[in-house]
């Protein structure tokens, strides 16, 4: 017979258990900070930040050269899409633990670990120069000096990055996550101009001889002048846009999270073609000989014309893309967010798998 | 279905709220706290009055004479309880219905707050597809600041004198008193040996459970804690039966051999 006393602390015991799991299955994975993987290359390896890890991938055979850290470490995850030094020599990622990390290309050695920060590494770190710059959701944008990992200088803006830098000359030209765009002169560490664009901004602008060009949850897709942050044009989009247009041909193509993706004249902002898609899309198209690639919330990966938006190819995945896709060697890589495999190496031409990559547990 | 008709619309009655109160999240947090309250008194009244009519029942005499009486026949005794309870005309299940229709109006609560706390890109794609059409996206991302607070982050209160490392958690302890003082002035005293017991360790657990939450999730979600609290003990209080020496009773009934 069970004494009254267990029978009490299990029936409590399962109370509590049962208020954990609810207060937690409720939020689901809102309590912990997800994002989608970052990718970036040197040509000739694949680097995807994602969660835990920082996978080097060769891009011929899709095998794994190296991981950072070796080992899992639960403090330290990684969404940012890497910066690559000049020479390929270093990689730079930003990370969910505040820290901004130098790492050895070739082996994934780390060369230095910087704590700058006091808020999350979101946007990707852009090198400049001697200096790396790193955009933080502590508000700050901070100049590292990419030897050392030192700071160097730092400019506080009006709320959080989320965004990389978009950087020209000695300007930067920075999204801030509420709303606001700003060029900063980055000898003097002074703004050149600043603008309410009404609209969070989650991704970095797109620069052209002429133009800036720049989305957000608002108003849809902007020109702006890079001179003095006047407007040139917009256009309305039916959903949020969190990723940069793709300029080519003189269009400025772009998809929003309802699953559009448009084509506008870069001169006016005409709209020149528009094509639904099954799924939000939340990366950036990229293009390549004439073809518009985009993939979507839903798994899709798409092939479009450029001049017209019609069909190329299609196809269909389980998992939920995110990643801005980025062309290595001739091959087009996608990476998921969702899902056991990471990456896939897709052909170009045909949208067949060329290879595909599961991280090891 | 859960999203359809409890999680979106109060995901948007939330942001609403922000929007009309100057987008100040924490003060939006608090009034939809009081709002969610009031649209549920009538259900945690008859809760309390079937709290306070089983607290009743197990002290009368005939109750405690049939706990004695078949205390080796479970079967007997629970037949017999029955029988009190249709004598009496209570209805054991009138204390649980009134909880389980609130269950999902808290759950929800709790969702709406940690979804429109979005501080991560994949945090603010899932609450997207929540948002009505004539949500307007301006108020996105939300203004998390309130008081001295980041209400999308565990708070900590850094004071000068302290060093730089060392943050109260005031938000972590408030919840801890507040949980301790709801559960102990508004639960009706249980005389049974077991039912007591069970009492006295909820009223001990729940708050560091509570403060486990609040010390490692986001403060929007502790100053619910503390706004749903404190109107629970203010509620009760209404209604004429709070007895404040309750918070300092530390009595557990001894199980009976």
């Amino acid at each position: 017979m069970i004494h009254p006393r267990r029978a009490s602390r299990s029936m409590l015991l399962a109370v509590l258990l049962l208020a954990a799991l609810a207060l937690t299955g409720c939020s689901g994975n809102v309590l912990t900070g997800v994002s989608w993987p970052g990718l970036a290359s040197n040509g000739t390896t694949v680097y995807v930040a994602f969660n835990s890890f920082l996978h080097a991938i060769d891009s011929s055979t899709g095998r794994e050269l190296w991981r950072f850290p070796a080992e899992a470490d639960r403090k330290l995850t990684m969404f940012a899409a890497p910066a690559v030094s000049e020479d390929g020599a270093t990689l730079y990622v930003g990370g969910y633990d505040n820290h901004v990390y130098a790492l050895d290309a070739a082996r994934g050695t780390l060369v230095w670990d910087s704590a700058v920060a006091t808020d999350r590494i979101i946007g990707s770190p852009v090198v400049y120069g001697d200096l790396l710059l790193v955009p933080s959701s502590d508000d700050f944008l901070y100049a590292l000096n990419r030897a050392t990992g030192s700071p160097t200088w730092s400019y506080e803006t009006a709320s959080e990055l989320w965004a990389a830098p978009a950087v020209e000359g000695d300007i930067a030209y920075q999204a801030i996550l509420r709303h606001e765009l700003l060029a900063l002169d980055l000898q003097t560490q002074g703004p050149v101009w600043q603008v309410d664009l009404g609209g969070a901004m989650a991704g970095p602008p797109t620069l052209t001889d002429d133009h800036l060009l720049i989305g957000n949850f608002v108003n849809g897709m902007r020109a702006i002048s890079k001179d003095s942050g006047r407007d040139l044009w917009s256009h309305q989009a039916d959903g949020w846009i969190w990723s940069s247009p793709l300029v080519s041909q003189d269009r400025v193509v772009f998809g929003d999270d309802q699953g559009w993706l448009t084509a506008l004249d870069l001169a006016d902002g005409r709209e020149i073609w528009r094509t639904q898609l099954n799924g939000g899309i939340t990366a950036s198209p990229l293009a390549i000989d004439g073809q518009v690639f985009a993939v979507t919330r839903a798994g899709q990966a798409y092939a479009r014309s450029l001049a017209d938006g019609s069909p190329v190819w299609q196809q269909t995945f389980e998992e939920e893309l995110n990643s801005t896709p980025i062309l290595v060697d001739g091959k087009l890589i996608i990476a998921s967010m969702t899902g056991d495999t990471l990456l896939r190496a897709l052909d170009p031409k045909s949208g067949l798998v060329i290879w595909s990559f599961i991280p090891q547990k | 279905m859960w999203d359809t008709l409890i999680l979106n619309p109060m995901i948007n009655a939330l942001l609403w709220i922000y929007a009309v109160l100057g987008q100040n999240f924490g003060m939006a947090i608090i009034m939809f706290t009081i709002v969610i309250r009031l649209v549920t008194i009538p259900l945690t009244l008859q809760q309390q009055r079937s709290q306070q009519k089983m607290a009743e029942m197990q002290q009368s005499k005939r109750w405690q004479e049939i706990q004695k009486k078949y205390k080796d026949d479970k079967q007997k005794l629970q037949e017999e309880q029955l029988k009190l309870y249709r004598e009496v005309g209570f209805n054991p299940m009138s204390g649980c219905l009134p909880t389980l229709i609130q269950l999902p109006i808290i759950f929800g609560l709790y969702g709406a707050i940690t979804r429109t706390l979005a501080s991560t890109p994949g945090q603010l794609l899932g609450l997207s597809i929540h948002l009505y059409p004539q949500t307007p996206d301006r108020l996105i991302p939300l203004n998390s600041q309130f008081l001295w607070m980041d209400l999308a982050k565990p708070e900590r209160l850094y004071l000068p004198f302290l060093p730089a490392t060392i943050g109260i958690p005031v938000l972590t302890i408030l919840v801890v008193i507040t949980t301790y003082m709801q559960s102990k002035l508004t639960t009706p005293a249980n005389p049974t040996a077991q039912g007591g017991q069970m009492t006295q360790m909820m009223t001990l657990y729940m708050p560091l459970l509570l403060g486990y939450f609040s010390f490692t999730f986001p403060a929007g979600l502790a100053l619910y804690f503390v706004v749903s609290n404190v109107l629970a003990i203010v509620q009760y209080a209404a209604t004429g039966k709070i007895n404040w020496s309750d918070m300092f009773k530390f009595s557990l009934a001894a199980p009976k051999k």
